[in-house]
């Protein structure tokens, strides 16, 4: 041991770089975290939250100050924008009778309302190379790798990787995300990646598919981790080139990332996740049962 | 051992700072303190307990800030070997070097991190404006490197804390 004892330090520091390769190498987009760092977590959390409580509070006086100069334009511009959703209101609750409607005249399931849980953003990526956050629930809230994780406005990404008490959520933009999506108006199916800088894109929309900036682009419910029709944003640009198979669509998402700070966490009931009477039927060999059966 | 639980408290603290910061301003140039903790470290602490403090500074940064895993503590780790290999050479003790020395090391462990990234087997995008944003951390960390710097040399004074034993 003695003959040890003056490499100590080249010791240590190697087994220390070897930990540090291990865990790049291990390292997936679904995080497995381990008891260390759970309690590392629960043990920085708070502090998290008060920094990010106080910063606001500093950053929202700031704001309001300046912000004082712009209340009449902005006042006036809202009030149009009441007018023109208030009329949108009466056309989605006549869309919505009508949907109930045709919905019982088909017998069809009507879905369960999902079970949205609110959670607070605590933290960011201090890097500042990823587009991922913290929020201030955990497993023993429920919350597991993969959930959806929603604003009022729209899609804000999915959960990857949970702490007791905190999880990590992908945000849409974050260049390693992929949203399955689909265009409102034609139909058009594709998968939105984040950009990074604010906004997504979806590459591999057919060149024949009409798109239009202005399209409103909604998720499409494959990928079973973002519940069908959720907002997603508007498309900015189409870059359609003048030959090959396809063109490439940006989008501005509907959730506006900077001054994002509270989320709600889709929890499926098992309901949404197998519809036991198919799993049923397909257990048994047999066809699905027809729908409302 | 006081200084251990001071700068470890210390550390945990900065980290979940570094956290919150970009939530608070909204942007993504942002002062990286790790960096200037482990430059400062590979100056004023000894040499294992210094090593091993530079990489639970990058392993909380990897941890609280959802990035990949195990890389900064890597990169902090050997950003300190280096700082440490090189403080006796180029270290000229006035704030100008401290601020310098940190915005070089900012940058390259930046470099480092997205080298990482880009040769794992799966694959980890980065964003396309790498090089500028990189520049600008380093700039920012540089210009807050003589304040940082000077706060923990009073905190390290106030402890009546001294080196245990000389750099090699």
């Amino acid at each position: 041991m003695d003959k040890l004892k003056p490499h100590r330090t080249g010791i240590i520091f190697g087994l220390l770089t070897l930990a540090a390769v291990t865990m790049i190498l291990s390292d997936s987009p679904e995080r497995r975290l381990g008891p260390l760092d759970r309690a590392i977590l629960a043990l920085a959390a708070p502090l998290q939250k008060t920094f990010t409580a106080a910063g606001r509070r500093v950053s929202a006086a700031v704001e309001d100050y300046l912000g004082l100069v712009e209340v009449n334009r902005e006042n006036e511009a809202l009030r149009s924008i009441i007018a023109e959703l208030r009329g949108a209101l009466v056309a989605a609750r006549e869309a919505r009778i009508e949907n109930e409607r045709l919905r019982a005249m088909l017998g069809l399931r009507t879905h369960e309302p999902p079970d949205l849980y609110p959670a607070s953003i605590i933290a960011e990526d201090s890097t500042g190379w990823f587009r991922r956050v913290r929020i201030d629930r955990g497993s023993e809230q429920g919350l597991r790798v993969g959930l959806a994780v929603v604003a009022p406005e729209g899609v804000v990404g999915q959960v990857t990787a949970v702490g007791r008490n905190t999880a990590e959520v992908l945000l849409v933009i974050d260049r390693n995300s992929a949203v399955p999506v689909v265009l409102q108006r034609s139909r058009s199916r594709g998968i939105a990646t984040g950009e990074g800088g604010g906004h997504l894109s979806i590459e591999f929309v057919a060149r024949a598919d009409e798109v239009a900036e202005g399209d409103i682009v909604v998720t499409s419910g494959l990928g079973g981790v973002y519940p069908k029709g959720l907002s997603v944003g508007r498309v900015i640009h189409v870059d359609k080139p003048d030959a090959g198979l396809f063109q490439r669509v940006w989008i501005a998402p509907s959730v506006d990332f900077s001054r994002l700070e509270e989320v709600l966490v889709h929890i499926p009931s098992p309901l949404d996740e197998v519809d036991p009477a198919f799993a049923q039927g397909v257990g048994a060999g047999g066809d699905a049962p027809e729908p409302g059966s | 051992m006081r200084l251990s639980v001071v700068f470890a408290l210390l550390i945990l603290v900065v980290a979940s700072l570094e956290s919150a910061l970009g939530t608070v301003s909204g942007v993504d140039v942002r002062p990286n303190f790790t960096v200037i903790f482990v430059v400062f470290f590979s100056h004023h602490f000894p040499r294992t307990r210094g090593g091993v403090a530079a990489f639970v500074m990058g392993y909380l940064r990897d941890l609280l800030s959802g990035g990949l895993m195990g890389a900064n503590a890597l990169l902090m780790l050997l950003l300190y070997i280096g700082s440490r290999a090189t403080a006796r050479k180029l270290f000229a003790h006035s704030w100008l070097f401290i601020a310098v020395s940190v915005a070089a090391g900012t940058f390259i462990t930046d470099a480092g991190f997205f080298v990482i990234a880009r040769s794992l087997p799966h694959a980890v995008a980065m964003p396309g404006d790498f090089a500028r944003r990189s520049v600008l951390n380093a700039l920012v960390t540089g210009a807050f490197a003589p304040p940082v710097w000077w706060c923990l040399a009073r905190l390290k004074y106030w402890l009546a804390l001294r080196r245990e034993e000389p750099a090699t």
